[in-house]
This record gives structure tokens, sequence and C-alpha cells, in this order.
């Protein structure tokens, strides 16, 4: 018999500071954290901004002997504490097998691109191989089990910008068959130059400003930080008298075997995602639709078609809004902070706002949310889609 | 049952299965000096050498892949072949990869592009395919798989971890079939690096099979089926996740580790081999092919596979002199890592 899986805490860091109230009040406010990006010179490339957590810099480390840790590590560990905070988890809890589930892209691709320097400017001889060591994207999900004295397992799941998602999804389907009562899961990146350049390289990045589903959207705006959610099975949380935020009920994935870097444009290998989440969760009324909506021509576009012909044409009627104009593209961190945006607006019943959204497009006829708004959000269906066509979505509901 | 109905290796000493299974049965081993990087310090590494993805692979489109990507294209097309598939459904195919250092190659060359040229001295196709998940996304490409196709990261238990979850996505009725792969590529940073942490020997290939949910036997046979598996981690104590990763997939097999007719493990932790040494035979293939991170655990399942079928264990590979049943039925593939992560595997002979 399958389990029901609940969320009982939430860590947050993202261009909007640190924590979930401060996350929340900045996105129902519509402010844009996007700004000049200060961690790298970035006055030589097309697009100049960025989604930086300026708020945040290092967390405090009680068990890791490194002298040095990757941003990629400290936010991570900070968001999982917090979202343990959230979750009144004691030592008792942390004793028993807990899956940890992560996504990200990078891994500590900081700490990658200063070893690269040095070997290339110094020679590898002279480059110090400490960088390395929290460079491969699994050391931090090592670092996370060792400060925190977990054991259990971990995944770590690389899928571009569904690798969040995935992973929610992931620890969402290991506690629903019973594997285990209780997961830490999210995702998490950080601003790193080679993104920058890369993406800048690819001419995906915008010179102003990120406007999803608009008519004159021009490219999307990179962001950073990392969102935990912390899972629990039903029964385990309740006799943990513990907060419950909402429900995981469905998830769903697919792969467009199509481009590495463009997505199929009808959408309809990335509607087989939104379909098997739908259904599996028992295809519910969706009342809000946290999108991916990256502000790229192709994605929006793609989106709007993925969204139609899984839910059919009653979908355009459904309130549709994308948060990465406020904290930018969060790559491996963006399914889990908009799973957990998607689980807030279900929670305060409130329609998070698709900022910089004035020009109606014809091909993206969606139910664009131009303000935040009171709604009676029951359901959301939060997407998420990557390079090499890796679709994801989730279906979360309120509780009970 | 979820059976094994495919493999592929791509490996330094071969290339498809009669290739690699002879040279291990004549104990070939490649380790040489490195002849692909221009380095002040020499290196001796076993490389897969005169690899021309073009007499593997017919679909052009990967020709400027990295070669992590060309590996495990080719082995993903060698075990999706092996397996002899009349329909192929790419809706219900899984792909999972297991990757411990992804494309380096790539990386470091978009890394050198960036420092020495600038922005404008970069390809785009060089950030494209230096992302962790292109080798996966080239697979799914070139094979149309349209199911979930995911990239795991890991350690040396990678691979294992793909298989497992693989496994669980057959087990719960997400896919029909699954393709796991592993892939690694050689790279000069990283042959400096690990080279001062004593690692030696280090390769590069990939190792993909091809999983299926079966009915019973059927024409043409399985090699094996998956009996038991599990991983676990316990940074404060690598023995005890060890330990429990064997533990929870002999139970999930139903054996004892009596039962089990050899281990092989590329573990070279000293408490890890404690636990089995001289209580069941065991074996490496390290020694033959050289160290490829997550992909060894992927050469020893292809190993073990053929082993199954073949009735036989290689000596090339035996690191003791124990005597091995007449009757293989089960064998573990184990790995554990400094870290605290570990995980076991268990094949068993179809009845």
């Amino acid at each position: 018999m399958k389990k029901r899986v609940v969320v009982t805490g939430i860590g947050i860091i993202s261009a909007h500071g640190i924590g979930k109230e401060s996350n929340w009040t900045k996105i129902i406010s519509g402010i844009s954290s996007i700004g000049e990006i200060i961690s790298f010179d970035s006055s030589k490339y097309r697009g100049k901004y960025g989604g930086e957590a300026k708020e945040f810099h290092t967390t405090s480390i009680h068990n890791l002997k490194e002298k040095r840790l990757d941003r990629a590590s400290h936010l991570l560990i900070h968001a999982t504490r917090e979202a343990f905070f959230d979750a009144q988890i004691s030592d008792t809890v942390k004793n028993i097998p807990i899956l940890l589930s992560l996504g990200t892209t990078l891994g500590g691709m900081l700490s990658g691109e200063m070893f690269h320097k040095e070997a290339i400017e110094k020679g590898l001889d002279r480059a110090r191989h400490s960088l390395v060591s929290d460079y491969y994207a699994h050391c931090q999900a090592i670092n996370l089990f060792r400060e925190l004295e977990l054991k259990g397992d971990f995944s770590v799941f690389s899928n571009a910008c569904a690798s969040g998602a995935n992973a929610v999804g992931y620890a969402f389907s290991s506690i629903r068959n019973n594997k285990y009562d209780a997961a830490i899961c999210g995702g998490y990146d950080t601003m790193s130059e080679f993104t920058f350049a890369g993406f800048n390289s690819l001419m995906a990045v915008t010179p102003s400003i990120c406007r999803p589903f608009d008519k004159k959207r021009d490219g999307l705006i990179l962001g950073e930080g990392a969102g935990i959610l912390i899972l629990e099975e039903l029964e385990h949380a309740l006799k943990r008298r513990t907060q419950i935020y909402g429900e995981i009920t469905g998830y769903g994935e697919s792969s467009d075997a199509y481009h590495i870097t463009s997505p199929e444009p009808s959408g309809r290998i990335a509607s087989v995602a939104i379909k098997k989440a739908w259904s599996d969760a028992g295809n519910p009324v969706i009342d809000y639709i946290n999108a991916h909506g990256t502000g790229t021509k192709y994605n929006d576009l793609m989106e709007t078609n993925a969204i139609v012909t899984a839910l059919g044409n009653g979908a355009r009627k459904i309130p549709v809004s994308s948060i990465k104009p406020m904290i930018g593209h969060l790559l491996g961190g963006a399914g889990a902070v908009e799973a957990i945006i998607s689980l807030l607006s279900i929670m305060y019943k409130t329609l998070p706002p698709n900022i910089n959204y004035n020009t109606p497009d014809p091909e993206c006829d969606l139910h664009i949310v131009t303000k935040a708004a009171r709604h009676n959000i029951k359901t959301a269906l939060s997407n998420s889609f990557g390079f090499g066509g890796s679709n994801a979505s989730i279906i979360i509901r309120e509780y009970p | 049952m979820i059976a094994l109905t495919g493999i592929g290796p791509v490996t330094p000493i071969g290339i498809g299965k009669d290739h690699f299974w002879n040279n291990v049965i004549s104990g070939y081993s490649c380790m040489k000096k490195s002849t692909r990087f221009l380095s002040s310090q020499e290196f001796y590494c076993c490389e897969i050498s005169r690899f021309n993805v073009d007499e593997h692979l017919q679909d052009s489109r990967f020709r400027r892949a990295a070669d992590i990507s060309k590996y495990a294209l080719v082995a993903t097309q060698l075990a999706i072949h092996d397996a002899n598939i009349k329909e192929w459904h790419g809706e219900n195919t899984a792909l999972v990869m297991g990757i411990t250092n992804g494309p380096l190659n790539y990386t470091q060359e978009f890394h050198t592009a960036f420092v020495k040229e600038g922005i404008d001295g970069i390809s785009p196709s060089l950030f494209s395919e230096s992302v962790l998940n292109a080798p996966a996304s080239n697979i799914a490409i070139s094979s149309i798989i349209r199911g979930p196709v995911q990239t795991l990261l890991g350690g040396t238990t990678g691979s294992l971890k793909a298989i497992i979850f693989a496994f669980q996505m057959l087990s719960t009725g997400i896919v029909d079939r699954a393709i796991v792969a592993s892939s690694e590529e050689l790279n000069e940073l990283s042959l400096f690096y690990y080279s001062r942490f004593g690692y030696t020997m280090l390769s590069e290939g990939s190792g993909a099979i091809c999983i299926e949910k079966v009915k019973g036997l059927e024409e043409p046979s399985p090699y094996c089926y998956l009996s038991g598996m599990a991983s676990h981690c316990n940074p404060s104590n690598p023995k005890d996740a060890f330990y429990t990763a064997v533990q929870q997939s002999l139970k999930m097999a139903d054996l004892e580790l009596k039962d089990i007719d050899f281990i092989m493990s590329d573990s070279s932790l000293p408490a890890v081999r404690k636990h089995y040494q001289n209580i069941i035979p065991s074996g490496c293939i390290i020694p033959l092919t050289g160290n490829a991170f997550c992909v060894n655990a992927m050469w020893h399942i292809v190993l073990a596979s053929l082993s199954i079928k073949y009735r036989t264990i290689p000596v090339s590979i035996r690191t003791d002199t124990m005597k091995i049943s007449d009757n293989i039925s089960h064998i573990m593939i184990c790995s554990a890592e400094e870290k605290g992560a570990a995980a076991a595997v268990i094949l068993s002979k179809c009845l």
C-alpha cells in the first residue's frame, strides 16, 4: 500500500534572502532581487545581471574538518539546518535512517573554476589541489552527512534544470513506497562564471529583464540558492506532532530525446511528465501552476503547449506564474525552490506574480498572473524542464 | 523477476563482450605510460587507444561529443543490441547513468579558452557537452529513450546506485525496461589530483546493461537476475555502511553470506575486505582494466554476468586462492568508499 507523503520542514536561500518568511514576503510583493553581478566582473557579457544570494555568506561548521568548503556546501548545509529546525527535528529523529536526495547542476563549480584557472595560469603542480575536494558534485551531499552526523543513504541527481524536481520526486517515491520514513530533499547551485559564460555563449541570457511568457521575452537570468524540504511519511509526522505544510501527491517525468539544449517544441513529451504527475495524484483540479518559465523564446512556448496538451483547453484558465524574474534561474535549485513557493502559495492562498509581463504573446495564451492575488489554491502543479530534455512535474496539495 | 538481458562493455582491454571476456581470460593488462597528455609528469594509466566512434556508431550527430559520451553511446548500443530487443518502446524505457568525474576534458577546454581568449573564445558546444547530464542526454537522443533519464553522481558506488534506482523503477511499474550505464574519461587534471592521494592506474571507458521485467526463461535467456541490492552511507563508520549494504542486499535476496559464490569488489579499505576475506572467494578487475571510479562496478557487473553464463570465474581477477563452487549461482558486486558510502548488488543464476 502506498504511503502518504507530507512536507514538515522548509529551508530556502535565494536572492530574496534567507528563510521562508523573507522569501515569501518578497515573492508576493513582486519585488525583483535581480541586480548587477558582484561576485565577478560581468561587464563583458551580453547579460550582466543575476540573482545572487547576497545576504548569505557562510554557515557555521562544527564537525567537518576541511579548512575550505565550496559555497555550494555552505548553501546546502545552511538550508538543511533551517529545514531541520523548521521541522523540529531533534537528534532522536536524526538517528533514524534518512534519505538525502539532492539535485545540482554544478556541485562545487566555484572551487572547480579556481582550480582550473590556477592550473592554466600557474601549472598543474602549483594549483591548489585542496580546491578539488569539494568540486565534485557528490561531495556536498557527503559533507552534509558528515556535518549533521546523518546515516542512511544519499542520491545526487544532475539532470540540469530539472535536478531539484527530480530529487524531490525521488524522495517522494521512496517514502511512498515504504523505503524510508523521512527524507531531506531539494536542490542547490551557486552563481559561477563558468555557467554564466556558458549560458551567455548560448545566447540564452537576456541583456535586460527576464519576462516569462511575454511576447518580448528574450532570455533568462541566472540565480543561485538552495531549497530543502523535509518529507515524512504521514503517520511518522503525526506521531511527532509536528506541523504539516502540505502533501506531495504526484510526480511524473519524461525525456524529450530531441536535442542537447533545445526543448522539443510541440511540448508533447514534456506534457507526458505533467500527465503522469497529474494522474499519479488522481487527476485533481489544478488551482495554480508554478511554471518553469525561464523567459526564453523556446522554453515558454514549449511549456504552454505542454500544459495545454496535458490538461486540455481548460488549462488556459488556470493561473500560471514563474518566479524566475524575481530571483533568477537557480538551475539545480530551481525545482526545489519552486516546489516550496508552490507549497507556500497553497498555505497562504495567494498566487505569486509573474512580474515583467506586459505584452501578451498569442502563442503563450495562458492565464498569466501579473499581480499577487488571493486565490483558493488547494492543489498546485510545479514544472521543471532541463537541458538534454529532462522534464519533471510535481503535484502538491493542501493538508488536510 | 527483473533480469539482466544485455551487456555492453567499452574498456581499455576490449570493446564488446567477446573481446572483453577473452582478454580477461588471458589476463591482458593495458597499463602503460600515458601518451595523451603533454605533461611534465609521467602517468601510468589504462587508455582506450585508437577509439574511433564511427566504427561503432552509425549516427554522426555525436562526433563532437566528449569522449565520456562517446564511450557511453557505444556501450549502450552494445547492450541494447545484446539484449536482442525486438520492439523498442522509448516511452516505457528508463536510462540511469552513474558518473563520478564527468566530462572533465571539455570542462578544462572551456576554462582554457575562457582564461586565454575570453568570452569570445568559448564554443557553445563546449558548454553544453560539459554539463554533467550530457552523456545521458546524448544516449537518450541516440536511442530515443523517452522515459525517465537520470544522471546520478557519486564516487565508486555510483553505478551500483544507478542499478538500484533503475530496479526500483521497474519494480514499481514506472517502466518495463531500463538501461543503466556508467562512463568516465581520462583527464590530465584528475590524473594529477588523484595521484597525490596515491590513486594509480586510472582508467576510462564505459559499461552498460539492459535490465527488464521477464516472466520466465525467455529466448534468448537472460544472463542472470537481480536478486538483492542495497546502498548505505555512514561517514562516521564506513565499515558499518558496508556491512549494512551487504546485509540488506542479502536479506532482499533471501540469502546468507555463505551462499555467495564469489565477491567482486573495488574497495581497498582493509576494514571492508576483512568482512569477506578468507570467507568468500573474491576478485577485482582493476589490475587489468585500471581504476575508472564508478565504472569499475559496472565492469564487475558485466564480468559477473558473463561468469554466471560461462560458469567460470577468470583466474586473472582472483585475489585469493580459495576454492570456487562448480555451480556459480550468486555473485555479489560491491563497492565501498573511504567517505562512508557503500553499495552491493547480487546477481543470481536464472533457475
